[in-house]
């Protein structure tokens, strides 16, 4: 009995031992393998999940040191770690971030053969929207690598799409039919397209990285040069990219997979996480220029003209003339480099009679970040009550105080409710106006374009494009002028149905005015649509993120009260 | 003194930054801010050795500001280089 006691003990004792050791060998076994399903490697290498599976968006297989890296984190970290084991200088020199991530967390000595430059910082930029081309309608984004000099001893890094060779655009960009790099480039190259070319709204915002992280962030940047990404104009974008760089040395995900990722998203996300600190940017030049371009008199308005297009030997103009001429002149150098050589010699001779006055926009001081817009939700009440969703909505209400209408709405649905009348179902696929002030120079038009389909016992549609100019009067108002043509048997100033579905010609003739900047606009328009002649006169309330508008159509005597929220 | 060749990337870096940047530093010379001039003392300061306020003392030379053409200013600009530090690099 005794001697089966002790057998017992025997069992029970070396059980005890058997259970530490599977216990002790698992809990360090999946401690040495979880490393591969951890956030922090699985972003490092761009993994996403699908089903139970993962797959790298990295598509070349010079990114990966395991064949089958793309589809097997694990495969790809064990590959990673022979290496970092042995030291391997060429897996050292092209993955510095992978390499100093496993000495980490393996502890092994950490030999490193790859030392960035020093940076001060990583300032985000977010270059606004510009209408002139469909590939930057919704901005772009990028990161300047900010040295301790300043930005033009700065290089830039973003996401782009080689569309050189495409003759399609749309379809391509929306199909991820093009291949995206990772670029870095001097800061000076680039933001003079946007500053002098495009005359882009910058906004800068100051990230709040450690050194470490700003270290890992350039460690992680040479591995991207080791593949390209498949572009997808409304996912996988500059926005989306960049975003995912970032989650790389961020604590927490700043972006994700979604249908929409758009730069201001991305922005936003790292306002919300507290990473964009602090906010600043430069006026305009096209805001200075028609600051002073607009008071000036007929006369001098001619000064300015002649200084852009013929040599001026010590121009005697005033120094409003010569200042408009200057904010005028480096985007006419640009543009029209024909008459470089003559508005370079006049832009010597100006700046010499004005002695020292700065011209240039600066920046202005840091603020803190505020949200970007980019969603609207609308209640209107006019003879029905309706609702709209705005899912990407860039309003024209953001710059209230400005002579120009910007506004991008796509994909929005509306619900239309009518006593005694069935339901109305109404899907805007794109409403955009372009409506830029005319000048002498540059001569651009303005346009706009709507295509809207509804339902209501029958289907309706409104396809309109309209071009034309609109001019600035006393810096004040703008006179706008577009003609154009409508497909349509709907009319969407008073929302009713049209008898016939027909193309007809269109014209409005409109006058914005800025009533109180910041806050008050009023609008007062002539219209010939649907062979129709129509007034309408609309006041615009901003409060905040709230629009209120209230218009008033003749001959419908048809009183409308919107109310519109942005976010 | 045998002027020196400031080396082939270092002169592409200096001459690519001048002629990219030629109106901002025309009006760097007009303007209270200099903030073009200022890196390119910095560039020049990098590869030569020359502290850059010297560098700068050398660029905001007013003759420098008159120019109309970015090839002759950058001309202009590498024979003042030389003349004081004895680096050049336009080749010659």
């Amino acid at each position: 009995m005794k001697k089966l006691k002790l057998q017992l003990d025997t069992i029970l004792c070396l059980n005890k031992w058997v259970f530490f050791f599977i216990v002790w060998g698992f809990s360090h076994a999946s401690f040495a393998l979880d490393f591969y399903e951890s956030r922090e490697w699985l972003n490092l290498l761009y993994y996403e999940k699908k089903g139970h599976a993962y797959l790298s968006l990295a598509e070349s297989p010079d990114f990966f040191v395991s064949p089958q890296g793309k589809t097997n984190p694990k495969l790809e970290y064990e590959a990673c770690l022979a290496l970092t084991k042995n030291q391997d200088p060429e897996f050292k020199k092209k993955f510095p971030l992978r390499y100093k991530r496993l000495t980490a967390h393996h502890q092994l000595p950490f030999q490193p053969l790859v030392n960035p430059r020093k940076i001060h910082s990583i300032v985000l930029a977010y270059p606004n929207k510009y209408m002139q081309n469909p590939t930057s309608m919704f901005g772009h984004l990028f990161l300047i690598m900010n040295s301790q000099y300043g930005f033009l001893d700065s290089d830039i890094f973003h996401y782009l799409a080689d569309t050189q060779e495409s003759t399609n655009y749309a379809i391509n960009g929306i199909t991820g039919k093009f291949k995206g790099w990772f670029l870095s480039e001097p800061y000076y190259r680039k933001i003079k397209d946007y500053l002098y070319l495009e005359d882009r709204d910058v906004i800068y915002y100051d990230l709040t990285l450690s050194e470490d992280q700003i270290e890992e962030f350039q460690l992680h940047a040479l591995e991207l040069k080791n593949t390209y990404f498949y572009y997808y104009f409304f996912d996988r974008n500059c926005a989306f990219f960049i975003g995912k760089a970032l989650n790389v040395v961020l604590d927490s995900d700043v972006v994700s997979k979604q249908i929409l990722v758009f730069p201001s998203a991305v922005a936003n996300a790292l306002i919300d996480h507290h990473i964009a600190k602090n906010q600043y940017k430069k006026t305009l030049r096209t805001t200075l220029f028609q600051e002073t371009f607009n008071p000036l008199s007929s006369q001098e308005k001619k000064a300015v003209a002649r200084l852009m297009s013929e040599k001026v030997e010590s121009p005697t103009d005033n120094a409003a003339v010569l200042t408009a001429f200057l904010y005028l002149s480096e985007s006419g150098i640009n543009q029209k480099p024909d008459l470089a050589s003559i508005i370079r010699y006049n832009r010597i001779q100006a700046y010499t009679s004005l002695k020292g006055t700065p011209i240039r926009p600066i920046f202005c001081n840091p603020a803190p970040p505020s949200f970007i817009p980019s969603k609207g939700l609308e209640l209107s009440l006019k003879d029905s009550f309706s609702f709209r969703y705005q899912p990407i909505l860039y309003s024209q209400y953001e710059n209230f105080n400005t002579l120009t209408v910007k506004e991008t709405n796509f994909l929005s649905p509306a619900l239309f409710v009518t006593h005694g009348q069935n339901l109305k179902l109404d899907f805007t696929l794109v409403d955009m106006s372009s409506i830029t002030q005319h000048d002498f120079f540059f001569r651009p038009y303005s346009w706009s374009l709507s295509s809207r389909f509804l339902y209501q016992d029958t289907v309706m549609t409104n396809q309109s494009f309209k071009i034309g100019k609109a001019f600035a009067l006393h810096n004040k108002q703008l006179l706008i002028s577009l003609i154009g043509l409508d497909y349509s048997n709907y009319d969407i100033l008073i929302e009713r149905k049209k008898d016939t579905l027909s193309l007809r010609p269109s014209l409005l003739l409109g006058l914005k005015t800025i009533v109180f900047p910041h806050y008050l606009n009023t609008d007062l328009s002539y219209h010939y649509q649907y062979d129709t002649h129509y007034v309408s006169a609309s006041l615009f309330l901003k409060l905040s993120s709230f629009i209120v508008t209230t218009a008033y159509i003749h001959p419908h005597e048809l009183l409308t009260l919107k109310g519109q929220y942005l976010f | 003194m045998a002027s020196k060749n400031l080396g082939p990337d270092a002169s592409h870096q200096i001459t690519k930054f001048i002629l990219f940047n030629y109106d901002n530093l025309i009006a760097d010379y007009y303007e209270p801010q200099k903030p073009y001039l200022s890196q390119l003392a910095v560039l020049l300061s990098q590869d030569t050795g020359i502290p850059t306020q010297n560098i700068l003392e050398i660029l905001t030379n007013e003759a420098l500001s008159k120019y109309p053409h970015p090839i002759q200013y950058l001309k202009h600009v590498d024979e003042k280089i030389e003349t004081s530090t004895g680096y050049y690099f336009v080749s010659k």
